[in-house]
């Protein structure tokens, strides 16, 4: 599905005047998604993991390298298989429009991948899916919660049943409860749809629970990439560290239950 | 509609509107309302005062002052709606378009402003109309011409915050055009602001409208004008003081009517973001 190939990303430095400076995010990255996959991207912050989402959405562009969607340049897929590509991002409060209804935000990606005709035979069903009631629709976001707008925003997401999904810290901002709730509900998403997912975070739980392959990220590369079910066999330095702390968070989590 | 009902509670706010709009429209029922017609000259009257038969007395010339002002409203506050709204939209294009497509094309238009806002504002205004001749037609043009660099950074700036939003990312991901997210994303949420811009500086206009009368540069006699009518009554101001008034006044309060409208605009509007993600 996805195919990146030695990628290079940098940024501009601030007030370096006429010398052209540059910030380098990204070095030298390839790796790749198959059909299906929920791959997950671990890393710290500042390791360059939105950078990568964004270069996949085209959101931005990449300084060298190539990427691939479905074998073709991804500029090209992408402009011809719009609404095919959705994400959903870490602050769902910025997520939506402000001054649109729930209905107008849901139903929004439909106007680039399809016609009208379409949009009331499956609104019904989306709400549902995502766990929400219908009376919603007419609401504006400012009356709905945080747990219930980042639902929206995941309804927005797969309303054009996308091929590609990026989850951007999709959960980070959420309380626990709701956590859990939209883990649960992307894993039925998971099992329903036939979605390949890019699942940016640095929760190791939420990835175990949700992928199937995990990508470390580490000053601004790989350090390595591994089956989440062999997860306790990884041999770089860094994906032992950051598995290590999360055992050792794990280990006192269960203190305190005791 | 949440701006709006902050703008209804607000009573100061609601004055300033019911004011403006009875300026308004006594500017335009201006024909009806007058006693007079503002350019009859009746030297017999001359520096008449207060009677029924002129309300405010006549100036130098025997015109009637009411007439004069009541007419003045038409020049006035129209030249000022009519520049305000012609940099407005020559900003929203340019500023958006600086803002949506940002690059090379943001950076030639970021650097014409700056040439165009290096030099003050009254020292262009000048400048153009010193070459054009002075004139309602120029005034509006050198106004606009001082005046759209400034707009056209802010726009920019407004529309950059909004690009900025997950809500625009989402839509460029989804494959929308530039154009889609500009009409029905940014210029919606953007239209309250650069409505609050607009409102404050409106009263600006109209006293540059006027000082540009006052000193025979702009609107030209018989033409009645507020910032006119002040500059005929400094004549005699030494004889007759009393003539600046009305003029005076009338500015006084229409500028400061809008900008204490503006305020309040201000004010609604800021109210409802924070409400809506307290």
């Amino acid at each position: 599905m996805l195919e990146m190939k030695n990628v290079y990303k940098s940024y501009p430095k601030k007030g370096t005047g006429f010398r052209k400076e540059k910030l380098s995010v990204l070095a030298d990255l390839s790796f790749q998604i198959n059909t299906g996959e929920w791959v997950a991207l671990l890393g710290e912050s500042g390791s360059g993991k939105s950078t990568l989402g964004r270069l996949i959405l085209g959101l931005e562009e990449a300084d060298r390298g190539s990427l691939l969607l479905e074998g073709r340049n991804a500029t090209a897929w992408r402009k011809e298989n719009r609404g095919q590509m959705s994400v959903v991002f870490q602050d769902y409060t910025s997520s939506v429009n402000p001054a649109f209804r729930i209905k107008d935000i849901i139903n929004e990606p439909l106007k680039v991948s399809c016609r009208n005709n379409c949009i009331r035979e499956t609104t019904k069903s989306l709400m549902g899916k995502v766990g929400l009631p219908l009376s919603l629709l007419n609401r504006y976001p400012h009356e709905l919660s945080g747990g219930q707008l980042q639902r929206i925003c995941i309804a927005r997401a797969i309303r054009t049943n996308p091929r590609f999904l990026v989850l951007d810290e999709a959960v980070s901002s959420l309380d626990i409860s709701i956590q859990t709730q939209i883990l649960d509900l992307l894993h039925q998403l998971k099992e329903e749809m036939d979605i390949t997912c890019l699942f940016i975070a640095h929760n190791l739980q939420t990835v175990t629970y949700l992928c199937d392959h995990v990508i470390f990220l580490n000053e601004r590369k790989i350090a390595e990439q591994i089956e989440t079910k062999k997860l306790a066999d990884v041999q770089s330095d860094y994906a032992k560290r950051l598995l290590a702390s999360a055992v050792q968070f794990n280990g006192l989590d269960e203190e305190l239950r005791i | 509609m949440g701006t709006l009902n902050k703008l209804i509670q607000n009573r100061f706010a609601m004055i300033c509107i019911i004011f403006l709009v009875t300026v308004v429209l006594t500017g335009f029922f201006a024909p009806w309302l007058a006693p007079h017609n503002p350019v009859d000259v009746n030297v017999k009257e001359k520096l008449a005062g207060i009677s029924t038969t002129y309300p405010m007395g006549t100036d130098q010339l025997g015109r009637c002052i009411l007439s004069r002002l009541l007419y003045g409203i038409r020049t006035t506050v129209l030249i000022a709606f009519i520049t305000m709204a012609a940099t407005i939209i020559i900003g929203t294009l340019i500023g958006g378009i600086a803002g949506l497509f940002r690059g090379k094309i943001d950076e030639i238009i970021m650097r014409i402003c700056d040439i165009f806002m290096s030099f003050p504002s009254e020292v262009m205004i000048l400048a153009i109309i010193g070459m054009m001749g002075p004139g309602i037609t120029n005034i509006i043009i050198a106004s606009i011409i001082a005046k759209w660099a400034w707009y056209t950074r802010m726009i920019r700036s407004i529309v950059i915050k909004y690009t900025d939003k997950n809500y625009i990312q989402f839509a460029r991901v989804s494959g929308f055009s530039r154009w889609h997210i500009f009409r029905k994303h940014i210029m919606p949420n953007a239209t309250g602001e650069i409505a609050v811009l607009a409102t404050l500086d409106i009263g600006s206009v109209i006293l540059m409208i006027s000082a540009l009368s006052f000193l025979g540069l702009g609107v030209q006699a018989p033409t009645p004008e507020w910032g006119m009518m002040l500059s005929e009554a400094k004549n005699v101001m030494i004889i007759h003081p009393g003539l600046m008034l009305p003029p005076g006044i009338a500015i006084l309060f229409v500028v400061a009517a809008f900008n204490f409208l503006g305020d309040s605009l201000q004010d609604a509007y800021n109210v409802k973001h924070r409400k809506r993600w307290r």
